[in-house]
């Protein structure tokens, strides 16, 4: 069960065999590795095609680049709130847990789909909450763009003013299970979980 | 007890020697010796080199190369964010070179510190055209070498020490990058020249390649003394052939380290598995 490892460098195919996967770069009509990895073979999922190539790839365990993309759904700590801006550090990436943490930014046209002109930033996140996002763009050098405009999107985890995780009541509200006090938020539509194994959120 | 020994061992033709080197072997300079060189090698040997990666446990990644009286460490760190510089699609290759205090024979001191910036951004220039820099806009990948003990030859090895680094780290990569000197002593070609080879009287000059042995193309080239231009030439495939020989210790180190960690990760996932 000897699997090939390959090295940055190493060539693994043509273009005209192969389709090349993750951990590959090509060069000429030349699939060459890019990482340190095992070397695998799946096939391109390709409905339409008959003649499907086997694509070439190589995996590695535990890559350095993770990086949020555009698109991707990620999980942030807010850090601070003003009127212009929530700033949040970005932890997760889908459920990858980055390596790094990465600077991001919700912009108040990009909290909710409707009546943006209106939106108070401070009624939607507060320092601690942890929200969930999405990508919307790459940003400038000091941070992503983040959007929370979807009913799944928003916070997700927010502390009460007493200190109590609190329990959503509705899209824009949650209330301390303690004092039960009601606090604005910008709230993130979690599906419920059935009792015959859980229906997880596909994000 | 001997498996441990071999396991923490790397890979190469080398072992690392703990005893001080002879007196009077390498240290006596201006002897030339007609039937070769004065540590045995002949024209065209290298030193043989040890090389292992996962030196440094908290770095991303990490390797330590050796060889005959050079002893080099490098940590690699990221991609992290980096919000000093301007707004780029491309990520950023960000090297420092240090001495060790101990590394050469005078003490390091403050006037060391021009000559260590001038060769960060030599390993710099020799690394970023190998890394594929699309990969991690707006992030920076910061390399970091330390050179424990070396007179001459360090350079080469720091470069290699780096590249090896970086793909322990699984920065993605075009190639590897692979360096080594050659020096011209009267007419005579040598390879990898020692200290002692580079003070005597009759040493012409050296030529110092950082080479990337897959795709063959030159990353760095750096040239001192006054040589001809064909046997600089000859300088260069000499030197091109030297680094495709450390590719393939670079490549049995790499490979060896992937093999370890997979058959961990399966004692681990099996492990979990049963329990």
């Amino acid at each position: 069960m000897a699997a090939e490892i390959a090295i940055p460098g190493d060539r693994m195919g043509e273009l005209k065999d192969y389709e090349a996967g993750p951990g590959t770069y090509t060069l000429n009509g030349i699939i060459f590795a890019s990482v340190v990895g095992v070397k695998k073979m799946t096939k391109a999922k390709n409905e339409n095609n008959k003649k499907s190539k086997q694509r070439v790839e190589i995996f590695r365990k535990q890559s350095a680049s993770e990086l949020p993309e555009r698109g991707d759904i990620i999980t942030a700590k807010v850090a601070k709130v003003n009127s212009r801006l929530a700033k949040v550090n970005i932890l997760f990436s889908g459920e990858r847990l980055l390596k790094e943490t990465f600077p991001g930014t919700i912009r108040p046209r990009d909290v909710r789909a409707f009546d943006i002109d209106n939106v108070q930033l401070y009624q939607s996140f507060r320092p601690g909450d942890v929200v969930r996002a999405e990508v919307i763009s790459r940003g400038d050098q000091k941070s992503y763009y983040l959007s929370t405009a979807r009913d799944e999107l928003g916070v997700i985890l927010g502390m009460s003013a007493a200190g109590h995780a609190m329990v959503p009541i509705s899209w824009n509200q949650m209330q301390c299970p303690v004092t039960k006090a009601k606090e604005p938020r910008k709230v993130a539509k979690i599906k419920s979980v059935t009792s015959n194994g859980a229906k997880k959120q596909k994000h | 007890r001997v498996s441990a020994m071999a396991a923490a061992r790397g890979t190469g033709t080398y072992r690392p020697r703990w005893a001080p080197v002879e007196k009077g072997k390498d240290d006596k300079p201006g002897k030339s010796d007609p039937s070769g060189r004065l540590d045995g090698r002949k024209q065209f040997e290298m030193r043989s080199a040890f090389m292992k990666v996962g030196a440094v446990s908290r770095a991303t990644g990490s390797a330590y190369v050796e060889t005959n009286n050079v002893k080099v460490v490098c940590g690699v760190y990221g991609p992290t964010s980096n919000e000093r510089t301007s707004y780029s699609d491309k990520g950023q290759l960000s090297c420092s070179f240090e001495f060790s205090p101990f590394a050469r024979e005078k003490r390091r001191s403050r006037d060391d510190e021009q000559l260590e910036r001038a060769i960060s951004l030599m390993v710099e220039e020799a690394l970023t055209a190998s890394i594929q820099l699309d990969k991690f806009p707006k992030a920076v990948v910061k390399v970091w070498v330390v050179v424990l003990e070396g007179k001459s030859g360090y350079l080469g090895a720091a470069v290699t020490c780096a590249s090896l680094a970086l793909a322990d780290a699984g920065i993605e990569m075009y190639d590897m990058v692979s360096s080594i000197s050659v020096g011209i002593r009267k007419e005579d070609l040598l390879m990898d020249p020692t200290e002692a080879e580079r003070g005597s009287s009759d040493f012409g000059g050296s030529l110092l390649l950082a080479y990337m042995p897959s795709l063959q193309q030159i990353t760095y080239i750096s040239q001192k003394g006054t040589i001809d231009s064909k046997v600089a030439q000859d300088m260069v495939k000499l030197c091109s052939e030297g680094c495709s020989k450390l590719h393939s210790l670079m490549r049995k180190c790499l490979v060896e380290a992937e093999r370890k960690r997979q058959a961990k990760l399966a004692r681990e996932h099996s492990r979990s598995n049963s329990s």
